[in-house]
């Protein structure tokens, strides 16, 4: 109880002197906002993706991806497995009895042809009849629906800020120019960056066979268990099931792994300069106050609160410093739109984020704060009075 | 000169700060030197893009397990639209050497690629002995380097079954020669379309992966893209033809630290800066007296302002050299040390004029931190200062 109460006593002395010490303590302050923003700001992308691949996400979902493939890329699920797949335990069923499941493909255009060339165009998402029913965010916000069976595509609102795309376009695909018949939003999912048109008319223009996956909706979340294992025991299929939610954040994970490994390596170096930079701040700052630490080891003070009131120090500078990071990050990134990684996305400063930021300051502040805290403690009274 | 012993006395007043701020310096400054290189690669293959050099790929190639690939014969109908001077086929053989870590790509070409696309580094009698040796290849000097071949050795590429239309699974391709780098294309191996087609399976024979063409006017690149694919619009295979130069711009566009790297690197000079300004003017203030004495004794106010600029600067420029070298044994790690997901990330560029660059930033960040101390060191009364005040 002692030593809290000495702890305390020293802390609040520490910061009441900081503005005596004004510029030091600034400079800790902005060396940790410049690290902890730099990190912050390029980590956004690797958040903003994950959000967008989470969004809307149901867990009742799964996704049933093709054999020997962890992606809904290719054609490796086809047409006579569908059926079967369809037959399989636990999915949902609507009113008129039919199972809540559609196979869906992916497509990748290397321009959509309308105006001049743009680098990338949307990836086009081939639904069919009961796919709607299993993205029910989807929201047509201008005119109308794709119909089944009509060479026409509708567009994700994102994916048409990005790529300058607007209702009544002509996008070059297999088999002529598709019109674009309606615009949709999704809550800002990672859908709203692509195209959607019917599957079976995208295939057949294609000449092509084959879906790249399916999605069903179960009963129950419960009910995955007995329904992936039914497709793994079941000797007519190779196909895997996957809940959609665990799909999509490693999807997510893999696409911004680029993003990700790089902004923990700049992160990393820049904490490194910063950490040095926090020892010798901490260094001067205990210097300026040998002789206040010595009178208060002479009335009694133990050296652990003394110690323990240096890194206290360092750690309210860190946070402040953190704070200013994370709230420039903010400000001047999320919800900022992005177009990387065949994904259209908003950049997000998450919650979590913003505690990843604060949480490495402080693992930055005691770090840096340990030696000085150590020479504070260990100085005899009589040598500082010395000095 | 005589002065360097005061300065070097300034400098260890407190080794231990010293020693830190020096570190801080040289850590900022591998930072620097590694994003300002990156951005000097990027500018570099922008600028050794050309617009007079196009692209013609399948615009479907995705869209069947097979993709709707280019057969050879549109060679033809693309050489004949006004602007193009020449048309060159080309296919990848992607597959490995000795080991999966050893990954190649033959470019195999045909001979109207000498036209197509003359910068590639072959002379005309290498272009010859290319069109009469099938298996024969040509490698430039990097690469030669990297997998430890001479002219003469054989190069085996193991390639995924199904590649090859006779079931093998290696190329039995023969080092031919060794040619300079190509700036943009230093690991590149040139191949013989006619012997790598020939040896595809049947389905697949006759088809080119792309075709590059070389037009007159690089000013007309846009306009002779949209006719080649408005002449192939209703063709089975509609294409989607791109300048080289925006190509490469849209590439590096699209990769999300090439717009970040000058903030990054000015993030973490601002960081030093903070901390050497700090650091001298807080050195400085201590030491009021001393400059009180040296006043006295009829320094004049420019050569203490020497002394301490050099007190900054010497940290701060043997930082940012070190610095820059770290950065430089960095970037010539072999790829297999870098985490994985970083190997997309093209080779930093630590050409001299950066190396320059980061010194004179050096500098700059001395200048810059020693403003405030001077300042004090000018007002500073030396009858006061000598009192103790």
């Amino acid at each position: 109880m002692r030593l809290l109460r000495q702890i305390l006593v020293l802390t609040y002395l520490g910061l009441l002197g900081i503005p005596r010490r004004k510029w030091t303590s600034l400079v800790l302050v902005g060396s940790v906002a410049c690290v902890i923003g730099v990190l912050v700001s390029m980590l956004s992308v690797t958040a903003g993706m994950l959000r967008a691949y989470r969004s809307g996400e149901d867990p009742r979902l799964a996704i049933v991806l093709g054999p020997d493939n962890t992606t809904e890329w290719g054609h490796g699920v086809a047409a006579s497995a569908v059926g079967t797949i369809l037959d399989a335990p636990g999915i949902a069923h609507r009113a008129d009895g039919h199972p809540l499941g559609d196979p869906e493909v992916l497509i990748y255009i290397a321009s959509t042809g309308v105006g001049p060339y743009v680098s990338g165009a949307p990836l086009v998402r081939g639904i069919g009849a009961t796919g709607l029913a299993l993205h029910p965010q989807v929201r047509i916000i201008a005119g109308r629906g794709f119909r089944s069976g009509r060479q026409e595509l509708t567009v994700g609102a994102a994916a048409a800020r990005a790529f300058g795309l607007h209702l009544g376009d002509r996008v070059s695909l297999p088999g002529g120019s598709w019109p674009i018949v309606g615009v949709f939003a999704d809550d800002g999912s990672v859908l709203e960056g692509e195209f959607m048109g019917d599957a079976d008319t995208l295939l057949a223009a294609g000449r092509s066979s084959g879906y790249g996956s399916v999605l069903v909706r179960l009963e129950t979340p419960q009910a995955f268990e007995a329904f992936a294992h039914w497709i793994a025991t079941n000797p007519d299929l190779k196909e895997t099931a996957e809940r959609l939610t665990h799909y999509s954040q490693r999807t997510a994970n893999e696409n911004a792994a680029f993003f990700t490994a790089l902004a923990y390596t700049v992160g990393c170096l820049m904490t490194l300069g910063a950490l040095f930079g926090t020892v010798k701040l901490m260094y001067a700052a205990v210097s300026t106050r040998t002789r206040e630490i010595a009178t208060l080891r002479a009335i009694g003070y133990q050296p652990l609160p003394v110690a323990a009131s240096v890194l206290l120090e360092t750690a309210v500078l860190a946070i402040a410093g953190a704070l200013i990071g994370v709230g420039v990050a903010w400000l001047s990134f999320d919800g900022r739109h992005t177009n990387q990684a065949r994904a259209v996305f908003d950049l997000s400063v998450s919650g979590q984020l913003m505690l990843l930021g604060i949480v490495w300051a402080l693992t930055l502040a005691l770090l840096g704060g340990v030696p000085p805290a150590f020479r504070a403690a260990r100085r005899s009274v009589r040598e500082a009075f010395a000095a | 000169m005589k002065y360097f012993p005061l300065v070097w006395a300034g400098l260890w007043r407190k080794p231990a700060e010293t020693v830190l701020i020096w570190l801080a310096v040289t850590v900022s400054f591998a930072l620097f030197g590694l994003m300002v290189g990156l951005h000097a690669t990027y500018d570099r293959m922008i600028a050794n893009s050309r617009l007079d050099r196009l692209y013609v790929d399948a615009r479907f190639a995705n869209v069947s397990p097979t993709g709707i690939l280019m057969p050879f014969a549109l060679r033809e109908q693309i050489a004949r639209v006004p602007g193009v001077s020449a048309v060159g086929i080309e296919h990848l053989v992607r597959g490995y050497y000795r080991n999966p870590s050893l990954r190649a790509t033959v470019f195999a070409v045909d001979d109207h690629m000498q036209q197509a696309w003359p910068e590639l580094p072959l002379t005309p009698t290498q272009w010859k002995q290319l069109a009469a040796t099938p298996t024969g290849v040509f490698i430039t000097r990097s690469r030669a380097a990297a997998f430890g071949l001479k002219v003469g050795d054989r190069l085996p590429l193991i390639t995924p079954p199904g590649t090859r239309g006779d079931g093998a699974t290696s190329w039995d391709f023969q080092v031919l020669g060794i040619t300079p780098d190509m700036p943009g294309h230093e690991l590149l191996i040139v191949g013989n379309l006619g012997y790598v087609d020939r040896s595809m399976p049947l389905a697949q024979q006759g088809y080119a992966w792309e075709f590059r063409v070389a037009v007159r006017d690089g000013a007309r690149a846009n306009e002779i893209s949209g006719r080649i694919d408005q002449a192939l619009a209703n063709s089975s295979t509609p294409t989607v033809t791109i300048p080289d130069k925006i190509a490469e711009i849209d590439g590096v566009n699209s990769v999300a630290i090439a717009s970040k790297t000058w903030p990054v690197a000015g993030a973490g000079i601002f960081l030093i800066l903070l901390l050497t300004a700090n650091g001298i003017a807080q050195s400085v203030r201590e030491r009021t007296p001393e400059f009180a004495v040296l006043k006295t004794m009829g320094y004049r106010h420019s050569t203490l302002a020497a002394l301490v600029l050099a007190e900054v600067a010497l940290p701060c420029v043997t930082g940012a050299a070190i610095g820059l070298g770290l950065a430089r044994l960095l970037t010539r790690l072999p790829v297999h040390y870098l985490p994985t997901d970083l190997a997309a990330l093209p080779q930093p560029t630590l050409s001299s004029a950066i190396f320059g660059l980061s010194l004179a930033c050096a500098l700059g960040v001395a200048l810059l931190g020693t403003i405030v101390p001077l300042r004090h060191l000018r007002h500073l009364s030396v009858i006061d200062a000598l009192a103790g005040h």
